[in-house]
């Protein structure tokens, strides 16, 4: 018998595509936007790397500022030594045969060291989101600076071209804040208050190569602890915390959606003359022959053309455009009464006999008073042979005065 | 001084070599990491590393039991094993024992932990003295390595993942 499966559910995909309907029940299904050859980019040739940023570029970055900003070091036996920094626990065979210079021929660990890990890293939601990893929709630009397609860029002049740009996008990162524990191990407590003072100065600051990536630190709190055990040596230790603000660009294959996201800018751009009727009749069938395409749905006519003009369901006369597409402005010319502006000889227009449009009012323009907008709520309109606007002077908080300019745009004759 | 002679400890080494390779007869591969070929990163370890060839020795094994330790991953196995090697062995071979070497035994890989030489011929070593014939008496007879199983993937020497 046959083991009987557990039906997939379709994915979100899938239930998208199937309630697609294409606009023609004829010819090929629409292609989709990322399988067009006019959108895919050729990476042939392309030496550009994939950016990323891990976290190992974080934790460099605070063995490079310790190993070459800070520098810390201490005097013992009136030599002054560099206190080497490591990262904690490392394989076996490393610590003891590959960086043995803090090890004596027995194996004893010499002081001063100063060793640091990371304990966690939080993501930080409060700064740049790139929405969703399956679609990230957010990226940045970054431009390379050289392009071989502007090899021969005199030519481009005389082509009346401009150089290309090379564009990559890359996704927002992802923001984290990252928590480091760090120890430092001396045999005094002398020396150890020099290498805490060296770290101090260097908190609150951008840490790392300046040639690749740096990331504010922060540390609060040390903890210094002088440690006698029995059958041991005396050991003064220090513990204090390093928060990171870092960021990260996986270089994994589910980033490569939209990083590199390669394109260029363009180079020319020329327009054709193109015309169309005042009716717009696509009699013309947009100047593409009915034998490339001859399934199209508006060549289902007789004959393979068409004869469609656009009709006015809505308004039916042709004054009615007329009317619609006036928007005249006029300014007041007097004020009466600190509240009524008079437009002298300005009449209202009004929609044509036998229109079905609403006949005009004080919807129909937009009043300003010293340029400040006044709601149409705060005013009445008086038509006639002078148009007359009147101001609801306590919602607007003032009285108008005979300086004021105020203006009125719309259905004027 | 008149005992622990070097030929005393000839003799020694030699009833001694003959006891671990013709009755004992407990083969062991030691292998050494090539610490010019095998890089580490900022973390002190190596995703791919590199062995001297290994070298054979004879030896004492003292075999823990088999632990199997269950965790959130499941059973896991656990051994902990001691190889006591004569001393004049390694030497012979310029074999010098380091934590973090790697046994090979019953084909099971196992990591040096810890490196103890403290069995001295009449509780003297001739490496170190301080008179002019101090040199000429005592001897350091065996070098123990104690080691815990390890996986044999990150060793890396055989192919563990079809």
């Amino acid at each position: 018998m046959a083991e009987k499966r557990k039906p997939i559910p379709k994915s979100q995909v899938e239930l998208s595509q199937d309630s697609i309907t294409p606009y023609t029940s004829v010819g090929k299904t629409p292609v989709q936007d990322l399988q067009k050859r006019q959108n895919q980019k050729s990476l042939k040739g392309d030496d550009v790397r994939q950016f990323s940023v891990g976290l190992e570029d974080v934790d460099s970055a605070i063995s490079y500022y310790f190993n070459n900003v800070i520098r810390p070091s201490v005097i013992q036996n009136g030599i002054k030594i560099n206190v080497p920094i490591m990262y904690g626990s490392p394989e076996r065979w490393a610590a003891v045969q590959k960086d043995g210079f803090y090890r004596d021929r027995n194996g004893k660990i010499q002081t001063p060291l100063i060793m640091f890990k990371r304990d966690s890293v939080e993501k930080n939601r409060a700064l740049g989101n790139k929405m969703d990893a399956n679609n990230p929709l957010h990226f940045g630009i970054f431009e390379k600076k050289y392009s071989k397609k502007n090899t021969y860029d005199r030519f481009s002049i005389l082509q009346n071209r401009i150089p290309v740009q090379e564009f990559y996008g890359v996704i927002i990162p992802d923001y984290v804040n990252l928590v480091y524990s760090c120890t430092i191990f001396t045999e005094y407590v002398e020396q150890m208050n020099k290498i805490v003072e060296s770290i101090n100065f260097a908190s609150d600051s951008y840490w790392g190569d300046p040639e690749r990536f740096k990331f504010r630190a922060s540390i609060d709190t040390y903890s210094t602890t002088t440690q006698l055990t029995d059958k041991q040596d005396r050991a003064v230790k220090s513990t204090f915390q390093i928060k990171m603000a870092g960021y990260i660009v996986s270089d994994q294959i589910n980033t490569s959606i939209i990083n590199p996201n390669k394109f260029y800018s363009k180079a020319a751009l020329s327009f054709n003359l193109e015309t169309a009727g005042t009716q717009e009749v696509l009699t013309a069938l947009a100047k593409t022959p009915v034998e490339t395409s001859p399934n199209r749905f508006y060549d289902n006519n007789i004959g393979g053309k068409i004869n469609v003009e656009i009709t006015n369901n809505i308004y039916g006369a042709t004054t009615d455009s007329v009317y619609l597409s006036t928007s005249i402005t006029k300014i007041a010319d007097t004020i009466v009464s600190g509240s009524i502006a008079v437009f002298t000889g300005a009449q209202v227009l009004q929609p044509p006999t036998g229109s079905t449009l609403p006949s005009s009012s004080i919807a129909n323009f937009t009043v300003y008073v010293n340029g400040q907008y006044i709601p149409s709520t705060y005013l009445t309109l008086t038509s006639g042979s002078n148009t007359l606007f009147a101001f609801d002077t306590g919602s607007i908080g003032y009285s108008l005065i005979p300086t004021d300019e105020v203006s009125a745009t719309g259905k004027f004759q | 001084m008149r005992f622990g002679s070097q030929r005393d400890f000839s003799l020694f080494t030699g009833v001694n070599r003959e006891l671990l390779s013709n009755v004992v007869e407990q083969e062991v591969l030691y292998y050494k990491i090539s610490l010019e070929s095998t890089s580490t990163n900022m973390y002190g370890e190596a995703l791919e590393k590199y062995y001297w060839e290994p070298v054979k020795f004879n030896c004492l094994i003292t075999r823990g039991d088999q632990v199997m330790s269950v965790d959130d991953f499941g059973p896991d196995l656990t051994r902990d094993a001691s190889f006591a090697f004569l001393r004049q062995d390694l030497v012979d071979a310029n074999n010098v024992p380091e934590v973090g070497d790697i046994v090979m035994w019953l084909e099971n890989y196992y990591e040096v932990d810890t490196v103890r030489e403290n069995q001295l011929f009449l509780g003297k070593d001739n490496n170190y003295s301080l008179t002019s014939y101090g040199s000429q008496f005592g001897a350091s007879v065996s070098i123990i390595v104690d080691c815990h199983l390890t996986r044999a993937d990150r060793v890396g020497v055989t192919r563990v993942r079809i």
